[in-house]
């Protein structure tokens, strides 16, 4: 009925500021939810990328006991098998094998333990950060046998700079010997992840394997997806062939189950956020629409007198809802989209922390999705609608007598 | 001989019990017949309003029955009270009560809009009616741009475009200065003689008075006077 559906929404702008203020809670409630999902994609997005970019890589091989017992002798079985099936399968874009060991390290001035990776200079780069990582000195694209890169706490730690040098104390594998050796520092990195910058050394990964004594041994395979997202799909060709292998194949998930689990209280987070401004704006319309009726209970006995049967009048309130509802959405939508636009440009600095061992060290920024774009807003009108219900109920049960005698 | 279009009979209405009982009307028992202009008269509290209301179906009597051509509406649900108010009767308030958000247009064409009269039978209606009542150039207008005088035609268009049996009109001159009542008044009457509307005043105004055929005098929810 158009003349009602026009009435609800007249009634709209017969208390402009009460309409705008319900309006703008409504609004709020739009851009927040949007921003807040846009932002949680861009820090999940963000997060994942610093974890798996840096040096984790999209997911690694090891030998099953590795992680647990952390002994040298301990090597990625079937490697040759392992690096082969890697090198054929379609969907990997770069792996990087390594050497993984304690060890002490010192200089003329200090000593202390250390994180030693043995790694392969040319192909490191293609799965981490570390040719990126270089803050002083230069990455060894030609490294000499004893060249070292070490992290820029570390090298304060020992007091050394590029051209030093430092000695290297490792167990050798089998045999239990000290193996000793000086190298000199080349560059000096800075990876924002504590564990590398207080404790990590670089080598190159034929010299590891060398000093460890484990011939062409390695103890971890980091390897990387053309897609990230292929890294967590376990039905993909590649991961199917990885699970009859001897080697313990985890993706990024299994790698660091912190960050899925920081993922999924994430989104519940956001449930919570978006209950907190569902209740609000529920409220919010409750108030008003009350008040609004309150204010009008002489004309509702009127129209009732006039013969509008009971459903007319709810209708009544449905759609003066509806109108603040689609007036609040559409504001919102286009101050949503502004802001995550600008966002998304911008990003919101978050000064180097870290989160579960995963530095966020570049702004995050905030990401769309279609959900910003359907779900919110048909979640909030629907709830506008939802939220007047009750006042319309309340309003078509107003007799004639009851609504008249108000004015009296 | 005319038919009664409205018959109230022995309609007691009680208000609050026990020491605070107030009886409203006292076995009230009148017909009105149609095409009538008929005032019902008396001092403040003596029921007038009470029995216009009854009669409109706004409230139900606490005893007695009120039939409609007939049928009586205590046996009514309250859609079909609903259907029998915008059906049967026109209402014409003291503080006139039109929706305010809604045009001299929309106001008219509101209760036929209720009755699901097509568009464009509801657009000539409400036309040929506001132009009846001199109100022809203001269509467009919101109430809150008219005179008290000109609000009040304007619930005469609503009250009498959808041909109801009855209008009832309570106190509708009691906000107006004595000109503009009278114009009104006059109006109605015209009205009532062309078209043979019946109306039912409630009133204490002298002007109303002079102008009906039949007045009803109402003391203390009795009527003590029907001429």
């Amino acid at each position: 009925m158009s003349l009602l559906f026009k009435l609800g929404l007249r009634n709209v702008k017969r208390n402009p500021r009460r309409s705008l203020l319900t309006i703008l809670i409504i609004c709020i409630g739009v851009v927040s939810l949007m921003f807040t999902h846009a932002i949680i994609i861009g820090m999940k997005d963000s997060m994942r990328h610093n974890a798996t970019a840096t040096f984790l890589g999209h997911a690694q091989s090891h030998h099953k006991d590795f992680q647990t017992d952390f002994s040298i002798e301990q090597t990625v079985p079937e490697l040759s098998a392992l690096i082969d099936t890697l090198k054929k399968a379609p969907s990997i874009r770069s792996y990087s094998k390594r050497i993984v060991a304690n060890g002490m390290i010192s200089s003329s001035y200090h000593a202390t333990g250390v994180q030693l990776f043995g790694v392969d200079f040319a192909i490191e780069k293609e799965v981490s950060i570390i040719e990126k990582a270089i803050i002083v000195g230069e990455y060894p694209k030609a490294p000499k046998k004893n060249s070292i890169l070490l992290g820029v706490d570390l090298a304060e730690q020992l007091a050394v700079s590029v051209g030093d040098k430092v000695v290297l104390t490792l167990t050798e594998a089998y045999s239990g010997e000290l193996a000793q050796e000086l190298f000199r520092v080349q560059g000096i990195v800075k990876f924002h992840t504590r564990a590398i910058d207080q404790g990590g050394a670089f080598i190159s990964l034929d010299r590891s394997q060398s000093l460890l004594n484990l011939g062409e041994g390695v103890h971890e395979v980091a390897f990387s997806f053309h897609k990230i997202d292929d890294a967590t799909n376990m039905q993909l060709p590649v991961w199917l062939k990885l699970k009859d292998m001897e080697s313990l194949n985890q993706n990024w998930e299994e790698l660091m189950p912190a960050l899925k689990s920081m993922f999924e209280m994430t989104n519940v987070s956001i449930s919570i956020v978006a209950i907190i401004l569902f209740l609000l704006i529920c409220l919010s319309i409750l108030n008003t629409m009350f008040m609004s009726i309150y204010d009008r209970m002489y004309e509702f006995g009127v129209i009732k007198a006039l013969g509008t049967k009971r459903w007319q009048v709810s209708i009544q309130i449905i759609y003066e809802c509806l109108g603040l509802g689609l007036l609040g959405t559409s504001i919102g939508l286009t101050l949503g989209f502004l802001a995550v636009y600008y966002w998304g440009i911008h990003g919101i600095s978050f000064a180097d922390t870290e989160f579960n061992g995963v530095s966020v060290h570049e702004p995050i920024r905030t990401v769309f999705a279609w959900q910003q774009f359907t779900l919110v807003p048909l979640s909030v009108l629907a709830m506008t609608v939802i939220s007047g219900l009750y006042p319309a109920y309340y309003a078509g049960k107003i007799t004639p007598m009851e609504g008249m005698r108000q004015h009296s | 001989m005319m038919e009664n279009v409205i018959e109230v009979q022995e309609v007691c209405r009680d208000f609050g019990d026990g020491e605070t009982l107030v009886q409203a009307l006292k076995s009230l028992s009148v017909n009105i017949k149609r095409g009538e202009f008929t005032a019902v008269v008396g001092p403040s509290g003596s029921g007038k309003s009470t029995l216009l209301h009854l009669i409109g179906g706004l409230d139900k009597p606490s005893s007695g029955r009120i039939l409609l051509a007939g049928k009586a509406m205590s046996q009514m649900t309250g859609n079909e009270l609903s259907d029998y108010r915008r059906d049967h009767i026109g209402f014409v308030f003291q503080a006139y009560n039109l929706i305010p958000v809604l045009s001299v247009e929309e106001n008219v064409e509101y209760v036929m809009l209720l009755q699901g009269v097509s568009p464009a039978e509801r657009k000539e209606r409400v036309h040929a009616m506001l132009k009846r009542l001199g109100l022809g150039d203001k269509y467009k207008r919101f109430p809150n741009q008219l005179s008290g005088g000109q609000q009040q035609r304007v619930a005469v268009a609503r009250a009498m475009v959808s041909h109801p049996d009855i209008i009832l009109a309570d106190e509708p001159t009691a906000n107006l200065d004595s000109k503009t009542g009278g114009d009104l008044l006059d109006l109605m009457k015209e009205l009532h003689e062309l078209e043979k509307i019946t109306f039912l005043f409630s009133t204490h105004d002298p002007m109303v008075m002079e102008r009906a055929q039949r007045l009803i005098r109402l003391k203390d929810g009795e009527i003590s006077e029907d001429s």
